[in-house]
C-alpha cells in the first residue's frame, strides 16, 4: 500500500485534532450550532461600525498565474507554478526556496520558447530590436509587456532598470537576447507574482485607504475572472472609471457575462471544495474497487461542471447545489454510479441522475466522498465535520483533554460497521459531544465508499444512512441534501466564504455590517453574491497596513 | 569550527543590492572559490555538516532507553537497527517534550522538537477545519539553523528530501495553509521547504549540473540569470518601502531565496576531491528501505563534494498515514487496511507495531552507514558530522511526550562522544538535544526555542 490518507479517520477525531483553543470555546460544553465565531448583529442591536482591514500584496495563486503568462504570451498551454491553491494562503503566505526555483526555471523556459521562435517573437515584440542605445523597440517592447506584466505602468525608475538590464544581455549575435532575458526578469518580478494593492487616502474618509482605480483592476479580475485585467478594464481604470459606482457596476457586470466569469466563479468553487486534491487522489485499489489513477481528474471535472451548470446554465441558486440532479459523466464515472456507460468515452457528458436513485447534489458526488474519506475506508465523522465546518461555517469545539485516543476494539473475529464502532465510541459521554455533532450528517453518506461508488453493505453488515442535523431527520444522502437546503446558517456561510476567497482574510467583527449588505443584495443567486461583493465596502477600501 | 568568518548570505545580500549587468562583487567571488577549493583539498579544516532524520508517528518509550547508561551501552530492543554504527550514536533518554497540549499533538510534537517552540495558527483559521491544517512554526526548523551557519559557499544551503509524500490535504495543494503536519524543514512560519520526493529528483538536484575534474566557472548565460535575478531584487527593494510590517517581511523572505538562487548560480564548481565522484544516476524503487539508501548516498555524496553541508530526510511526515510495505502488506484492522497511523492508535504496542518501529530505526541506522562509507582525509563522513534521529511522539497510540525518541549519530569532528555514550535523564527538556546538536557543529548559539522549551543547557555528558 503506497499513499497518503487525505485525512485522518475514525480514530483521531476525539483526540485533541477538532478546532483550536485559539477560537474555540471552553472544552466541555455543546458544540455551537450558530454561524461561526461571530454571529452577525440581530436587528436588535444597535448598527455596528465598519472597521476594514488592511491592504496589502496578494500572490497569485497557481492557476492564477497560469491565466496570466498565458494572457501574457498568448499561449493557452502553459500549466500554473508557485506556492499556494488557495486565495486566503496566497493572500497570507511565504514563498519557500523550491518556488523561487520553479518561477525562475519556468519563467527561463517560457522565454526560450517564445524568443528561440523568429514568428512567434516578432508576433509578440511587433518589431526588431536592434544592438544600439535606445533602441526603440527595446523601449516600446518593455513599456508594452511590462505595463501587462504588471498591470500597471512601469515607472521611469523600472525602465531604465529592464533597459539596461537588456542591454547588457544582448549581442550583436542575438539582438533578441536582451529582450529575453527582461521578460524572464519581469516574470520573476515581485510586481508580477505578487498583486500590490496597497491603497491610497480616501478624500471622503481619512480613517481608511480606497484602492486606486488601477488596483481595482486587478482586485476586479483576479476575483470574478481568477485571471489578468483584460485591455478594457485597464483602459477604464486609467481613466478612474473603477473608483465610481456605476462605471464599476457596469464593468462587473460585462465581467460576470464574459465567458471569463464562468472561469473565475468555477476557480472559487474549485478553492472552496479543495477540488484540485483529486488530481492527487490516491486510494488503495484492494479496498476500494474502481479507483484508478483517472477517476480523481474525473470526478473533480465532475464536480466543477456540475457547479458551472448549476450557477450559469440553471437558476444560479446556491441552494440547488445541494439537491441538483443534472450532473456530467463519462464512461467511467456512468459505471461508478451504476449508469449505462453504452456511448460514454473519456468526455464527460451531461446527464440526469435517476429520480428514484441514491444520489442527488454536489454532496453525493464520488468527488466529496473521496475528498472526505480514508485510503481505504470512509469517515462519518470527516464527512460530517466538513459539513459543519466548511458549508455551515460552524465551529466544531475542541475535545476535552485526556479522551482515550483508541476505538473500541471489536471483539475478536468480529467484523462490524463504521457506524457500530462510532456508536460505541459514544458511550464515552465527553466524545459524544462532538460527534453527535458530526456523525450523524455523515451517516447518511455510508451509502458511498471511499470514491462515492453506492453500497448497501459493509462487512456483509446492512448499511444504516438515517441521521439528523440540528432536529431535520433524514433517511438518506438525498434527505441530507433536502436539509442542507434549508439550514438557516446555509447561506449567511456562502456570502463569508466568497467574501473571504475576495478579500483574501477571514472577516472580522468589524466588517459583519458589510456582509450584512452583501446578503441582503445577494439572495440566493451565486452572480449576484459576486457583484454584491465586488461593489462592498469590503472590497474597494481598506484600512493602511500596520508599520507604515 | 567554520572556515568562514563573514556569513557568505549576509555579504551577498550586502554586494548585489545595486548591482545590473555583471558588476556582482567578483573579488568576493573569488575569495570563495578559493576558500572552497582548498578546505576540502589542502590541510585546512574540513567542514562541518548536520542533518535531520525524521519518522512520523513515535515509538515504544518502554522499549527505547538501553539498559545500561555510558559507553557501555547496548542496544534496546528499538534500537537493534543501529548495532552497527552504536559507536556513532549518543542516547539520550528520559527527556520530555514539554508540549501545550492544545493543538493537535503530531503537530506540537514536531514544532516542538525540531523548532523548539510552540505552533503558530494561520490567521485564516477560524474553527472551519481541523487545527492541523493551519499549524505551523514559530521560527526556523533546527536544520535550517545549522544550515545558516554552515552553508559557507556551497551550493546548495541545504537539501530537504522525503522518501514518502507529505500529506496531500496540506499547504499548496489544498485551502489549508498549514505546514508543519506535511513539512519538516522550515525557513521560518508558513515558508516550508518541500522536499525531494524520489531519488532521481534529488540526483537531478543536486548533480545534474555534473561533477568534473577540471571544475571550471559560471558560464555567460548563467551570469545574465544572475542579472535577471539582480533586477527582481532591485524590484522588490522599491516595493519593500511601501509596504507594512507584515508584507515587508514576507517580500524579505520571498527574496532571500532570490539571493539564495542568485548565489547558487554564480558559486564555484566543486573541486573533485577525497570520495567526491559524480554518482551514477539512481532509479527510483519500489522499496523504502531501498530509497531511503538511494537518498540517503547522493546526499552523503554531496556531503563529500561539498555540494551541500545540511539535510533534512524524512522517511514520514508527522501524524503521515503512509504504510510500509517493506514490511506487510497493509494494516488490516476491522476488515479494512488502514494506514500505520490508524493502526497503531488502535492495536496499540502489538508485534506489527514494534516490527514497524524498529524499521524506522533500523532506517536512521542506515543513513548513518551511507556517511560512515565514504572516507574523507584519515576518517570518514561521519566522523565530521552530527545527524539528529527522531520523530514527534514518544508512545504513538496515545500521542506520549515522556521518553522522548531522539538519537545523535556522528561524532561532529571531535565534538560529541566517540565512541557514543548513553546519558539518562529524569525528565530533562528534550529540546536540549536538538540544541546539543546544533552547539555540537559550532553554531553560536547561547539559547535555542522558545517559551516553555527554550534552553540554554546542553547535554554536557554528550560533548567532549
Amino acid at each position: 500500500m503506497r499513499g497518503v490518507a487525505l485525512a485522518m479517520v475514525l480514530t483521531t477525531a476525539c483526540v485533541g485534532e477538532i478546532g483550536g483553543p485559539a477560537v474555540s470555546p471552553p472544552a466541555g460544553p455543546r458544540p455551537s450550532a450558530s454561524p461561526s465565531a461571530r454571529p452577525s448583529p440581530s436587528p436588535t442591536q444597535t448598527p455596528q461600525p465598519v472597521v476594514l482591514q488592511p491592504a496589502g500584496i496578494r500572490l497569485l495563486t497557481v492557476s492564477q498565474y497560469a491565466y496570466t503568462v498565458q494572457e501574457l504570451v498568448g499561449d493557452a498551454t502553459i500549466g500554473g507554478v508557485g506556492q499556494w491553491r488557495s486565495s486566503i494562503a496566497a493572500a497570507q503566505g511565504g514563498v519557500a526556496l523550491t518556488a523561487v526555483e520553479e518561477y525562475e526555471s519556468v519563467g527561463r523556459a517560457i522565454a526560450q520558447v517564445i524568443f528561440g521562435d523568429a514568428v512567434r517573437r516578432e508576433a509578440l515584440a511587433g518589431c526588431v530590436p536592434a544592438v544600439q542605445v535606445a533602441d526603440p523597440c527595446t523601449l516600446t517592447f518593455l513599456a508594452a509587456f511590462g505595463r501587462k506584466a504588471f498591470r500597471r505602468s512601469l515607472t521611469a525608475e523600472e525602465m531604465t532598470r529592464y533597459t539596461a538590464l537588456a542591454e547588457g544581455a544582448r549581442s550583436p549575435v542575438n539582438p533578441w537576447r536582451g529582450l529575453e532575458i527582461a521578460v524572464v526578469a519581469l516574470l520573476q518580478s515581485p510586481n508580477f507574482l505578487y498583486r500590490v494593492e496597497l491603497g491610497e487616502p480616501d478624500p471622503t474618509d481619512r480613517t481608511r485607504v480606497r484602492f486606486t482605480s488601477i488596483e481595482m483592476a486587478t482586485r476586479l479580475a483576479y476575483f470574478l475572472w481568477n485571471g489578468p485585467p483584460d485591455e478594457a478594464l485597464i483602459r477604464a481604470a486609467e481613466r478612474g472609471e473603477l473608483l465610481e459606482d456605476a462605471p464599476l457596476r457596469a464593468q462587473v457586470r460585462r465581467m460576470l457575462e464574459d465567458p471569463r466569469g464562468r472561469r473565475g466563479i468555477v476557480a472559487y468553487f474549485a478553492d472552496l471544495l479543495n477540488a484540485d486534491n483529486l488530481l492527487v487522489l490516491e486510494k488503495d485499489p484492494t479496498w476500494v474497487p474502481g479507483f484508478t489513477p483517472t477517476v480523481g481528474p474525473a470526478l473533480r471535472e465532475q464536480l466543477l461542471r456540475t457547479v458551472e451548470s448549476v450557477v450559469f446554465d440553471g437558476t444560479g441558486d446556491y441552494r440547488d447545489l445541494f439537491d441538483t440532479r443534472q450532473t456530467f459523466v463519462n464512461a467511467e464515472l456512468a459505471r461508478l454510479y451504476d449508469l449505462d456507460p453504452a456511448g460514454l468515452g473519456r468526455e464527460l457528458t451531461p446527464v440526469m441522475l435517476p429520480a428514484s436513485g441514491p444520489r442527488a447534489g454536489i454532496l453525493s458526488l464520488g468527488a466529496m466522498m473521496a475528498l472526505h474519506s480514508g485510503l481505504a475506508n470512509t469517515s462519518p465523522t470527516l464527512r460530517g465535520k466538513y459539513v459543519r465546518n466548511v458549508l455551515l461555517c460552524q465551529k466544531t469545539p475542541a475535545p476535552p483533554p485526556g479522551v482515550v485516543a483508541t476505538l473500541p476494539e471489536p471483539r475478536p473475529g468480529e467484523l462490524v460497521t463504521t457506524r457500530t464502532l462510532l456508536s460505541r465510541h459514544q458511550t464515552e459521554p465527553r466524545c459524544a459531544s462532538c460527534h453527535g455533532f458530526m456523525d450523524p450528517i455523515g451517516f447518511a453518506l455510508e451509502a458511498f465508499d471511499p470514491i462515492g461508488k453506492f453500497r448497501t453493505t459493509q462487512n456483509g453488515l446492512s448499511i444504516d444512512t438515517s441521521g439528523e442535523i440540528d432536529g431535520a431527520l433524514f433517511n438518506d444522502a438525498r434527505g441530507l441534501g433536502r436539509a442542507l437546503r434549508d439550514h438557516p446558517a446555509l447561506l449567511d456561510c456562502f456570502t463569508r466564504n466568497t467574501y473571504r476567497y475576495a478579500t483574501g482574510h477571514i472577516e472580522a467583527p468589524g466588517e459583519e455590517p458589510v456582509l450584512s449588505s452583501i446578503a441582503r443584495a445577494s439572495g440566493h443567486s451565486v452572480p449576484n453574491a459576486f457583484e454584491a461583493i465586488a461593489m462592498s465596502d469590503g472590497f474597494r477600501f481598506a484600512v493602511p497596513a500596520e508599520g507604515l | 569550527m567554520t572556515s568562514f568568518r563573514i556569513s557568505r548570505r549576509s555579504l551577498l545580500r550586502g554586494t548585489v543590492q545595486s548591482s545590473i549587468g555583471v558588476a556582482l562583487g567578483l573579488p568576493l567571488l573569488d575569495a570563495m572559490m578559493n576558500d572552497h577549493g582548498t578546505a576540502l583539498a589542502a590541510g585546512e579544516p574540513l567542514p562541518l555538516r548536520f542533518g535531520v532524520f525524521f519518522w512520523g508517528n513515535g515509538s515504544d518509550p518502554a522499549q527505547w532507553a538501553p539498559a545500561i547508561t555510558g559507553r557501555g551501552w547496548q542496544p534496546s530492543n528499538m534500537l537493534q537497527g543501529i548495532a552497527s554504527v552504536k559507536d556513532y550514536i549518543n542516547v539520550v533518554s528520559g527527556t520530555r517534550l514539554a508540549v501545550r497540549g492544545v493543538n493537535n499533538p503530531h503537530v506540537e510534537g514536531a514544532v516542538a522538537l525540531l523548532a523548539g517552540g510552540n505552533p503558530v495558527l494561520h490567521p485564516s483559521f477560524s474553527g472551519q477545519s481541523n487545527d492541523w491544517d493551519y499549524l505551523t512554526v514559530p521560527g526556523p526548523s533546527v536544520d535550517q539553523v545549522a544550515a545558516d551557519h554552515l552553508a559557507g559557499p556551497t551550493r546548495f544551503r541545504s537539501i530537504v528530501a522525503s522518501a514518502t509524500p507529505v500529506h496531500t490535504g496540506a499547504a499548496g495543494t489544498s485551502s489549508a495553509p498549514g505546514t508543519a503536519i506535511s513539512y519538516t524543514s522550515h525557513a521560518g512560519p508558513f515558508v516550508f521547504n518541500p522536499p525531494k520526493t524520489t531519488p532521481t529528483e534529488l540526483f537531478a538536484y543536486l548533480f545534474g549540473t555534473p561533477i568534473t575534474p577540471t571544475p571550471v566557472g559560471p558560464d555567460p548565460a548563467q551570469l545574465v540569470r544572475a542579472d535577471a535575478l539582480g533586477a527582481v531584487l532591485a524590484d522588490a527593494r522599491a516595493l519593500r518601502a511601501r509596504l507594512g510590517t507584515n508584507d515587508r517581511q514576507r517580500l524579505e523572505q520571498h527574496m532571500d531565496s532570490v539571493r539564495q538562487l542568485q548565489s547558487r548560480i554564480l558559486a564555484a564548481p566543486p573541486p573533485m576531491v577525497g570520495a567526491c565522484a559524480q554518482p551514477a544516476e539512481p532509479s527510483d524503487p519500489d522499496s523504502l528501505r531501498v530509497k531511503v539508501k538511494l537518498m540517503a548516498d547522493l546526499i552523503a555524496m554531496g556531503f563529500a563534494c561539498d555540494l551541500t553541508r545540511a539535510f533534512s530526510l524524512q522517511l514520514s511526515s508527522p501524524a503521515s498515514h503512509v504504510g510500509y510495505p517493506d514490511l506487510f502488506p497493509a494494516f488490516v484492522y476491522n476488515g479494512t487496511a488502514t494506514s500505520f497511523h490508524e493502526y497503531e492508535h488502535n492495536a496499540g504496542i502489538d508485534a506489527t507495531v514494534q516490527t514497524t518501529l524498529k524499521y524506522f530505526v533500523e532506517l536512521y541506522g542506515s543513513v548513518l552507514e551511507s556517511l560512515k562509507a565514504l572516507p574523507e582525509r584519515d576518517g570518514n563522513l561521519l566522523d565530521r558530522s552530527c545527524i539528529l534521529g527522531t520523530t514527534e511522539l514518544s508512545y504513538g497510540p496515545s500521542h506520549g511526550f515522556d521518553d522522548m525518541p531522539i538519537l545523535i549519530g556522528g561524532s561532529a569532528g571531535g565534538a560529541l562522544q566517540y565512541p557514543g555514550v548513553h546519558v539518562a535523564t529524569n525528565g530533562a527538556n528534550a529540546a536540549r538535544v536538538p540544541f546539543t546538536a546544533l552547539k555540537a557543529v559550532g553554531v553560536p548559539l547561547t539559547t535555542w526555542g522558545r517559551d516553555q522549551l527554550v534552553t540554554s543547557e546542553p547535554i554536557a555528558e554528550i560533548l567532549s
